[in-house]
Parts: C-alpha cells; structure tokens; sequence
C-alpha cells in the first residue's frame, strides 16, 4: 500500500517477490520456535497424508476373511483389520472427513466467536449484558451429553451437518475471549486518536483493532480445530453418528466393537487412528506456539 | 587500562594470601579507600537482531562513604551496569571481560565475576544492596512488608552480620524508622496498601536491612510525582549523611545528580564518556555529551532559557558509528572522531573526559560560547 | 486553522456511584482563547488528564458545561458536531501505545486523509504526506513513509503522533504529556517543533504535564493552571506562576522541584508540608482539599468550605485559598460565613 508520489524506487517490490517474501519470512519465524515448528512439520506431514496421498492410494474395500488380523508385514504395513482389510490404506483414506470437519467446524466457532465477541465489547451496554448471557448459558451445558442428545434428535448424515452442529455449539468460550481482547484494545492510545479524528466504526474494528488481534485468532483457531476434532471423533467412537464412509473415528468404533484389542496381532488397527489423531492434535497444539510470532509485525519487518 | 589481575597469588617464596602489588585492586587500594573497582567491564546481550555491546569497557572507583551518578539516556548501558555489578543481568546477557572487585568491611577482595551461587547470596545484601526502579514490581503483592523483611534476611544472612531471627523484626523497624515510615502501620501491610512513595521507602528500608555498605540505586525517583520525589531524595541524603556507605545510583535525570552525587558519570552508548566531581561536571564540563545534556534539561530558576536538543537520535547499539560513538552528533567532530574511539583522558584533577578536542569544548564552554553547529532552534 | 475559544463552566468528571464516587474533576473553570496556551500542571490523580479529554471531547462532563465558540458542546449539531471532534486532535504520552503496530506511517496518516476526503488525487495526497511529515521534521519524507511504529524510535514516534493530528487540520491541540516518555536531550527539539506550529498555524494548545519545567519552557507565553484532586488550585500567566505562586500547594511543587545545578539545588528552600498523605479521591477531606497537608493550614477557615478557583483574583492570577486571600487583601472574596467567623475571633492588638 505505498502511498509516496515519487517514483517507484527500484526497490519496489513484484507480486510474486512478496507473496516469495511473505512465506519466506514466515518459514523464519516459525523456526525460531522449535516445537512450534516441529509442530508445523508434523500438521504439514498429516494434512499431505490425508488430502494429498489418497490420489495415489487406491482404496481397497473388500473384505478378505482369510486375512484378518494379520501382523505387520511388508505388503501391510499396520497389518490388516477386522476384515482383512490393509490398516495403512485405511489410515491414508481416514484423515480427510475428520479433518474437514474438525477445521470446518474451527471456521464456523471462530467466525461467530469474533462477530459477536467483537460486537459485544465495542457496543457494549445491552448487547455487552445479553450476549455474555447467551455464552454462559451455552458454557453451562455439558457438551458431550448435549451433541449425544442432539444425535438422536436430529440426523447428522453428512459432514457438513456434523461440523455445523459442532463449530455452533464451541462458540462460548472464544467469544469471551475475543471480547475480553477488544475490550481491552478499545482503551489504546491509537484507538482513541482515531476516534478523535473521526473515523468510522467499521475502520475502528476492521482496521485498528482487528489486525491486532490476528495472532490471537490464529491460535484459538488452532485450539478450536483441535477441539473439534476431538468433539468429531468422540461421536463416531461412541456410535452417536451413523458411520458411515471409512474414518479414523470410525476405525476407533469399528475395532473396539469387534474386539481389536484383545489380539495381540491387531493391536494396530485400534492403535493407529488413534496415534494419528494424537499425533495431529500435537502438531496443531505445538504449532500453536509459533502463531504469536507470525503475526507479530515486529518480527516480520525487521527489528 | 591495567592489569586485569584480581584477587589473590602467591609470589615465590612467601606465604599464600599474599597479595601482587601490581594488582587492579592495589592500585585502586593506592587511590585511597576504595569500596568498588570497576576494569575494563564489558557486558553484552543477545537480543533478535545480533550481538548487542551494552557495556564497553568501563572502568570507574567507587571509594567509601562516596555517591556516584551514572547519568545516561536509552542506550547508554547504565541499567546492564548497575545490574551487572551485583549479577542481576538477565540470561540473555553476560559479562564478556574485566572485573568487578568489591573491598569488604573487613578488608577483603571479591571478585564477583567469579563467585559462586552460595558466596553470591552471602555477599548480596549483606555487603552490598540494590534499590530497583518499579518498587510495585519489585515488591510481592501477595506477603506483607514483614515477611519480605523475614525473606530476605532467610536468603542472604550469614553467621557474621550478627542477626538472627528473632532480631529482624526489630531490624527491620530500624530500617523503617530510618526511612521516617511508621513501623506499625508499615510491616503489616501488603503493598498495594501503601502509595508508590511508601513502596519506595520500603525499597530503601529492605535494602539497609543486613547494613550494606555499597547501595545501588536504579531510576530511584524515576514514576514518583514530585514532592513524593523530593520526600526520596530527603531520605537518601539522610541516609548518605548518617549511614556513610557508599551508593551508586542510575538516572537519567540530571537534577538528581545534582542533588544527591558526589561524582558524576555520564554515559554514552555503553562507555562512561566523562566523570568527575559533581561541581566539576556542572560547572566545568569538558565533554560534548555533557554540555549537550546540560543545555537541554529545562529548568524553573530565571527566565526562558535558550534551550537546545541535541541534534540527531539515540545510537543503534548493534550498528554503533565507528570512531566516537558520539561523533554523528557531535558539534565539534573531526575526522580524527570518526576513525578513533578516545579513551578517558585526564582533564583536570579527579575529572576525566573521551573527547579528543577537549581543550576546545573547555575552552568555548568558559568563554561562554555556545557552539551552535548542526544543533537545533526553532 | 485559527479557531473558537473553548471554555469550560464549572465542569465536574464523575465515576462511579454512590459512596463509591469518585471527582476525578471537580468545578473546573477556564478559557482558552485561540492560538494561546494553557498548561495544566499536577500530580498523577489531579485530573489533567480527564479535563483533557473532555476538551477534545472523548469524555462529556457529568457537570456544568464545555463551550466551543460560545456553544455548548452536548448541544451542537450534528454537523457542528463533527466539526468540533476534528477540530480538536489529542497527541498522547506513551509513545509506544499511540500508533497502531500494524499500519505503516504512511497508512496511518493517509486514513484520516482518505476518510475525510481531504486530497483530491494521488498525487495530491503524496504531497500532502510529504508536507505533514517535513511539518513535523521527519525528513527525508520517503524515508518514514515506508516505516511501521516498532522500526522508529521514541520520539520519531511522538513526531508521526503530531503529524497525524495535522491530517485534519485541527485548531485546538491536547497534547497529554507529550514529552515525558522522551529522552531528555530530545525533549527540547519537540517542544520548540510543537512551538513552531502555533507561531505558523496559529494552533491552540492544551498542554498537560507534571514536569513544571517543561511547562514553564513551552507556556511561558501563556497561562499554566495547577491542578490538586481534581480542582484548579491556582490559574496565572506563567512568569507570574513560576516567580510569585500564591497557592501553598504551587509553591511547594515549585520548592520541590529538583534543579540541574548542584550549588542552586542543594540551597534551595523547600516547602515543609504537614503531610506526606495523599488523600483517596474516595475519601476527600471536608472544605479545602489540601488542608491536611498545607503549611497555611488554619483550623476554623480551612476546613469548613472549599475554597472557589478565584478566591484570590489579582488581576488575572487565581487561587484557590482562603488565607493567602486574607493576606493578600482580599478579604471581601471570602465567603459570607468564613468571613464572619473571622471577625469573630478575638482581635489581635
């Protein structure tokens, strides 16, 4: 957004040398953080291993009795399951609809959390004293029994519905947390200069506060996800959600139905979802810690 | 500067213990009375951009009963110093060379670069105390004031001071009397209970509680209102003129300097550029930096001064100027500035100036010239 | 941009309710005409701060009324309104806080410019910025534009903080303690720049300080107003505040201020008060604020009535004391009862 008169100086920047640039910096940042970016390696690794290595994966759904429970081996990598179907394929095919929905289901609390939190504290009075009511009314009920409850009213059968019911129901807790942050921006020195000089109420939220509160967001998105997907795959485990298609949820339900843990040999197929989503539920956490400093526009422009 | 050799050897052929004379603490010893050498100190940090030099050799005597101002704005290193001499640096920062030797009551040397964890306690407080700037931070608003008395005796005492539990409590309204604070309504309350002034005469009060004999102060009136400011500094010239110890004491601020130091220090991107005698420094300054500074601190006595800022910014410690670090800035800089950094040279007895041109700063000063240059008027 | 006068009528700021009230401002009164200065100078807690804002109407009053040429502000319209909003800018203390770290210099100065529609093309708006930054002194202009609030230093800071101020043109400046997080060797150059722009645009100023030096370099052609608990304890052009104060309390700000000169500072007379307290805005004593702690204090005058802003009126200089009132002659202004209880007592010969 330069603004000078003169001329482009030679070093004004392309496009493309700024989007470069932009993710450049951001690698930097996030290795100053080990663990944070340890974190993001690992989420990187999982997020390819559910979207991107089922192209190249056939999924292989019959059953092959004569196979089951088979150990580790060169052509099963997690040995095989119930069926006698080959766990590591299942593992690849299993990430995407738990993952879609736990980030679908970030994206809709996030989203809600921040318009009303937003509202809420720069309006204050009324609106401040009915939406902090409406959250803790919500933070009140147990959320596990509620969205079993709500399963048997209503149908979850898509994900779609599932992410729905989940993102609106994990709104509270943000909110408070985004409202509690606007308040407190609302008091700076920059906010009041730019109310004396008479700028909007949408420039206020959109331009002087909100870009403040972008790292703030980012983490609690984060933990949302993480949150969510725990939510998700709760459900399915305790066959709250029809089951359909093939997910790590489903695989948890699914082996623990059929008794995978007593078998020595089958101990795989109940034990990797479960790694898979703890493993990912770690590198979001992990890279959680870095999101402070990607957004912080200190670190990003040179001290 | 010389020698860096501290502390004790053997010569050939005599008992242990037997000091070198050539020694950095025989020398200050010489000077007459010493309580604090400083050689060639140089302490750096490690902060996001690169290696950061926020001392660099600075070498100054500290002799008993005696205050010293070090008088320096942001960047000058004053803070890391102070916290330097008593180890209080954070973990980011060090001290990459020279020696800190403190002369004890009974006539010992530390070094206090090289003590170790157990003889540090024993040495902080007892022989010398640090008063820090936020008295709000650095109080824990969960105890009352009389258990951070009990506290800091448990952490520092050592069988020779002389106290014991039972007496502290006693001590400590010693301490508090002196810093002319009620005792009783003091030691039973928490601080957020008493007003930034009391909490600073807390500050002061703790600070005396195992009878130091060096104090060092950091920004001590610095966030006080006025007349809570000047209640403070009563207070501490009591203290200097009944007590006798030593103090040290960090500012920015000139004024205090002139109320409470018998020498001046003033300090410039982590080097001490001029020290001497308080009237020496005021009334005969022969440094840039110091006259630069006189001239910009606004006073109430006589009319509307001529008033001029020093032209330029504060130095950028990780990319200094070569040369004199204060050259940019400097009315009277020649090349000669920009190649070479000088040294502290001796201007006049007790006082000592890093100017090349010093004879000329004097020499304007005392004529009354105000030497305009690049510096700036409406 | 030469303006309208703002004057304030016996305002008063309160918070809270009930047994917990608290005057952060109390009956204040004054005028500022434009282009002049009036320094407010006190302690933390005096109130400076809010009075400040509710001149650049941040904050209403709870009492009396704040005129803008004569008008009463809550009464305005709503174009006269926003006129008065931007006529008066604020600059504040810390510079750290007064500048949005996410937006360049460029941007924060173009908002307001943009927003208000106040350049008519790029090109325009480019040499407006040039000229707000070379106003200010952060010169080469391109330089600065480019630059977000962390990559300057504390002053520069304090410059962009003026410059943004400038973007509408404002005829009334509140600037709060705008040099006391500054190093001292660069106070000098922003005040005298802060100087410039009244000598060349005629701009008004609100300056608040607790430093009386500083208020005493930048106001010494205008008026400086000591606060104490909320009240205007003493109003006076400035060289008659600085050499003859009346108030005890301005007296004693004056005696304890601490000199850069060691023969001037160690000699100098300092005013003993009764009291270190501070008295809890929650808890104010009965008639004059500072009776508690006043060397002047006389029992039976002091702490019956607070004492009016201009009790004692010597030709423009006021103060807010009853003895000093009495010593100076002016007898007459004291209130009914006070003066009566005087005459009671016993004569002196």
């Amino acid at each position: 957004m330069a603004v000078a008169s003169h001329t482009a100086t030679p070093r004004d920047p392309t496009a493309a040398y700024r989007v470069w640039n932009w993710f450049a910096t951001t690698l930097k940042l996030m290795a100053r953080n080990k663990i944070g970016f340890a974190g993001f390696l690992v989420v990187v690794a999982i997020l390819l291993l559910a979207f991107i290595a089922p192209y190249f994966v056939a999924f292989d759904n019959t059953a092959r009795v004569d196979q089951i429970y088979q150990p580790p081996s060169a052509a099963h990598p997690l040995g095989t399951d119930s069926e006698g179907r080959d766990v590591w394929v299942q593992i690849i095919h299993g990430g995407r609809d738990i993952l879609t929905v736990g980030f679908l289901a970030a994206a809709i609390t996030t989203v809600i959390a921040v318009t009303l939190g937003s509202l809420s504290a720069y309006l204050g009075g009324r609106v401040d004293t009915l939406l902090t009511w409406l959250a803790d009314a919500f933070l009140s009920i147990p959320r596990i029994p509620l969205l079993a409850v709500l399963a048997g009213i209503l149908q979850f059968n898509s994900q779609l519905a599932l992410a729905l019911i989940i993102g609106l129901l994990g709104w509270p807790t943000l909110m408070r947390a985004i409202r509690s942050q606007v308040l407190s921006l609302k008091e700076r020195d920059y906010v009041e200069a730019a109310r004396a000089l008479d700028l909007s109420t949408s420039h206020i939220i959109f331009r002087e506060i909100a870009p403040n509160m972008v790292g703030y967001i980012a983490i609690n998105f984060t933990l949302a996800a993480t949150e969510a997907i725990y939510a998700s795959a709760g459900l399915i485990f305790l066959g709250l959600v029809p089951l359909s298609g093939s997910n790590w949820g489903v695989m948890i339900n699914l082996a623990w139905t059929r008794g995978a843990i007593f078998f020595k040999d089958s101990i795989w197929y109940i034990m990797a979802p479960i790694l898979m989503i703890s493993l990912f539920q770690l590198g979001l956490v992990g890279l959680a810690r870095s999101m402070s400093e990607i957004f912080d526009p200190r670190l990003r422009r040179g001290g | 500067m010389a020698s860096s050799m501290i502390g004790r050897a053997t010569a050939p052929g005599m008992g242990k213990d037997e000091p070198i004379l050539e020694t950095a603490a025989a020398v200050a010893r010489a000077a007459g009375d010493p309580v604090l050498a400083v050689r060639d100190l140089e302490v750096g940090y490690r902060a996001a951009r690169g290696r950061v030099q926020a001392v660099r050799r600075v070498s100054f005597d500290l002799k008993k009963g005696e205050s010293l101002a070090l008088i320096g704005e942001s960047g000058s290193g004053k803070t890391t110093l102070g916290l330097a001499l008593v180890r209080l640096l954070p973990p980011s920062a060090s001290v990459t060379h020279g020696d800190i030797i403190f002369f004890t009551s009974k006539g010992d040397e530390i070094d206090i670069t090289e003590l170790d964890n157990d003889a540090l306690r024993r040495f902080r407080w007892s022989e010398c105390a640090m008063v820090f700037q936020s008295a709000l931070n650095a109080l824990n608003p969960v105890m009352r004031i009389e258990d951070h008395f009990r506290d800091t005796f448990k952490a520092h005492k050592n069988q020779e001071n002389g106290l014991d539990e039972r007496k502290v409590l006693e001590r400590a309204r010693e301490c508090l009397r002196f810093v002319q604070l009620d005792p009783d309504r003091v030691l039973k309350a928490f601080p957020h209970q008493l007003s930034g002034g009391m909490r600073q005469r807390v500050m002061i009060g703790l600070s005396l509680l195992l009878r130091p004999h060096v104090l060092i102060l950091d920004e001590p009136t610095t966030a006080l209102d006025v007349l809570t400011q000047r209640s403070i500094i009563e207070v501490l010239r009591r203290l200097k003129h009944e007590l006798q110890f030593a103090m040290i004491f960090v500012s920015h601020d000139l004024s205090l300097a002139a109320e409470l130091a018998d020498r001046v220090a003033t300090m410039y991107a982590g080097r001490i550029v001029e020290i001497g005698g308080v009237d020496e420094m005021f009334y005969h300054p022969r440094h840039p930096y110091t006259i630069g500074l006189l001239r910009a601190a606004p006073t109430l006595i006589g009319a509307r001064e001529d008033l001029v800022s020093i032209p330029g910014s504060p130095p950028d410690l990780i990319d200094l100027p070569t040369g004199c670090k204060f050259h940019p800035r400097c009315p009277y800089a020649t090349e000669k500035c920009s190649a070479q950094d000088p040294p502290l040279i001796d201007v006049a007895p007790g006082q000592a100036a890093a100017c090349w041109h010093w004879e000329r700063v004097a020499a304007d000063w005392e004529a009354g010239k105000v030497y305009e240059g690049t510096a700036d008027t409406i | 941009m030469k303006g309208q006068p703002i004057q304030f009528e016996h305002v008063g700021r309160l918070y809270g309710s009930g047994k917990q009230t608290v005057r952060a401002v109390d009956d204040v009164s004054f005028m500022i005409e434009p282009g002049h200065t009036l320094c407010l100078v006190g302690e933390s807690g005096c109130g400076k701060s809010t009075t400040g804002r509710m001149v650049a109407g941040l904050i209403r009053p709870s009492e009396g009324r704040v005129l803008y040429g004569g008008q009463d502000v809550s009464t305005l319209s709503k174009t006269e309104a926003r006129h008065y909003r931007r006529a008066v800018q604020i600059i504040h203390q810390d510079p750290y806080a007064s500048l949005n770290p996410t937006r360049s210099v460029a941007q924060i100065l173009t908002d307001p410019l943009l927003h208000h529609k106040m350049v008519a093309s790029r090109v325009a708006l480019g040499n407006r910025l040039e000229e707000l930054l070379q106003i200010v002194g952060l010169t080469p202009p391109a330089d600065f534009l480019r630059k977000y609030p962390h990559q300057l230093s504390g002053g520069q800071r304090q410059r962009v903080s003026v410059a943004r101020a400038l973007t509408v043109g404002p005829e009334f400046i509140v600037a709060d303690e705008p040099v006391s997080s500054v190093d001292v060797s660069l106070r000098v150059s922003l005040l005298n720049m802060l100087l410039k722009l009244q000598r060349d645009q005629g701009v008004t100023f609100l300056f608040i300080t607790h430093d009386l030096a500083v208020a005493k370099h930048f106001a010494w052609d205008g008026r400086i107003g000591v606060m104490y608990l909320g009240r205007m304890v003493e109003l006076a052009p400035t060289p008659q505040l600085i050499g003859d104060p009346v108030h005890p309390y301005a007296r004693a700000l004056i005696a304890a201020l601490p000199e850069a000169d060691p023969q001037v500072t160690r000699n100098k007379e300092r005013l003993r008060l009764r009291s270190a307290e501070i008295p809890s805005l929650l808890n104010l004593p009965r008639g004059c604020t500072f009776h508690p702690r006043c060397p002047l204090y006389e029992e039976g005058l002091c702490d019956q009535e607070r004492p009016a802003e201009d009790v004692v009126d010597l030709d423009g200089h006021l103060a807010a004391c009853f003895v000093m009132a009495r010593e100076l002659g002016q007898e007459q202004r004291l209130p009914l009862a006070l003066r009566q209880a005087r005459r009671e007592e016993p004569a002196a010969v």
